[in-house]
């Protein structure tokens, strides 16, 4: 099949290849502004702990180069910059302009700007050399790309050997009751906020169909297998509901 | 940190736990300027703290606007501290404590002068409760809060070194666990005086051994 008729899921949608990235900009061009807030909302606050949780993964010491893809409103990159220091360098990078701009202006406040660069970049094809990065990380973001395998591929290219990639990526609950309750949730609430905090209800229809739409645990870590990642695992969080994909570069 | 270390699965609650402190120590800090302008001196510096029991490891990395805390870290602290949390809280806080009773021996590895700055700011910190409640409470209301939470405060301090003196009589001198004051002089004294035995007797052993020599030479 020609790439001119490849479909790809945009939510529960099929959609042109070429057009979920427009879409997916559409959607986060929307909750930009309120993004953190609603992030907050829908997940009780947990989001921040799941992160926590990243961070100290990473391995992360003074003096490492990180790159925090998809970093959208930059609250990973902030805490990276102050653990690799002074001589160390972290790029936040987004495909989105209205994310980064949000990213860029918090790091700033954050008095980060020192050891961080700001670069809108397209995960499936990363413009930095080969055997640049210590450490990437990308959160809740992998879903959003339309070529995943061809990321997995760009993202080991960039690390360093010995350098570990972070996936933290909404997953499959490993209980039906709780996946049960985790829909109802998702479909009936998740929506309604959406509406009523940035009044985009569709956007956040989108987040809750395109979780469901995600590889599920082992899927994904077979993905980083076929992408050249050694001694790859997993971490579920919340009972699967997110999880820790983890894959070194050797 | 060994690999099996990193393929431990981080605790959801242990996480939640160390937030919720991080959250504490740098709402304390926000309401008390002064302090955390002196902390944020530090910024960059890395402090270690492994709790024997239970085990528990906490790096605390301080930041301009505060902490941040995390159960791992692949970096060299600046200093690292090890004791169990009673003789960590009795040198954080410098409770009044006897020897043997609840101050026991910590570990401390790395920059000390770090360590003791670091311990002044923590008794320095002064929690401006009606600051950190007003929004939540109002002012009149934040302000009786505050009230309140200095005499509590001060009553625990008090009832902690009172508890200390407490426990290290008993331990010390009812229980008989633990040796006093006293008998740990006297066991360094035999200590001692053993020690300049051995030390006379090698002497003498050496000085037959050449004897011993001189003779087999003549």
């Amino acid at each position: 099949m020609s790439d001119d008729n490849k479909v790809t899921h945009f939510g529960y949608q099929q959609v042109p290849w070429q057009e979920k990235q427009q879409k997916v900009a559409g959607v986060f061009r929307s909750v930009a502004g309120k993004y953190d807030v609603m992030n907050d909302l829908i997940s009780m606050g947990s989001h921040r702990i799941l992160k926590r949780m990243t961070i100290e993964l990473a391995g992360i010491r003074p003096g490492h180069k990180v790159l925090d893809l998809a970093g959208g409103t930059g609250d990973l990159a902030i805490k990276f910059s102050r653990l690799v220091g002074e001589t160390g360098q972290v790029v936040l990078a987004d495909i989105n302009d209205a994310m980064l701009e949000v990213g860029r202006d918090r790091l700033f406040d954050a008095g980060c700007s020192h050891n961080t660069q700001v670069a809108q970049v397209n995960g499936e094809c990363l413009p930095f050399e080969d055997n640049t990065f210590h450490c990437i990380t990308i959160a809740f973001g992998l879903r959003n790309i339309t070529d995943k395998d061809a990321a997995l591929r760009s993202m080991l290219r960039v690390l360093k050997p010995g350098g570990r990639l972070l996936v933290l990526e909404f997953s499959t609950p490993t209980n039906k009751t709780l996946a049960k309750a985790y829909d109802a949730y998702s479909f009936a609430v998740w929506p309604r906020l959406g509406k009523l905090i940035v009044n985009d209800a569709d956007s956040y229809q989108y987040l809750a169909e395109s979780i469901r739409m995600h590889p599920d645990q082992d899927t994904l870590q077979g993905m980083m297998d076929n992408a050249g990642f050694a001694r790859t695992e997993y971490f579920n969080m919340l009972g699967g509901i997110v999880a820790l994909h983890r894959g070194f570069k050797f | 940190m060994s690999l099996k270390d990193q393929s431990r699965s981080p605790g959801l609650i242990s996480t939640t736990a160390l937030a919720t402190v991080e959250r504490a120590i740098n709402t304390a800090l926000r309401s008390d300027p002064v302090t955390a302008d002196k902390l944020a001196v530090h910024a960059g510096r890395l402090v270690a703290v492994d709790v024997t029991l239970p085990p528990l490891a906490i790096y605390a990395l301080i930041v301009e606007d505060g902490v941040e805390l995390y159960h791992r870290s692949d970096a060299t602290p600046d200093v690292a501290v090890k004791g169990s949390p009673m003789d960590l809280a009795a040198l954080l806080l410098e409770w009044k404590t006897r020897p043997g009773a609840i101050a026991g021996p910590v570990d401390i590895s790395g920059n000390r002068e770090l360590l003791l700055e670091l311990q002044q700011l923590a008794r320095e910190l002064h929690i401006d409760w009606g600051a950190v409640l007003e929004p939540i409470t109002g002012s009149e209301l934040a302000q009786q809060l505050d009230y309140g939470a200095r005499r509590l405060f001060g009553w625990a301090r008090q009832a902690a070194g009172r508890l200390a003196e407490q426990l290290g009589d008993y331990v010390g001198n009812e229980s008989g666990l633990t040796p006093s004051r006293r008998e740990v002089y006297e066991f360094g004294q035999d200590v001692d005086d053993l020690r300049l035995d051995v030390d006379r007797l090698e002497a003498r052993i050496q000085r037959l051994n050449a004897d011993q020599n001189r003779d087999a030479n003549h």
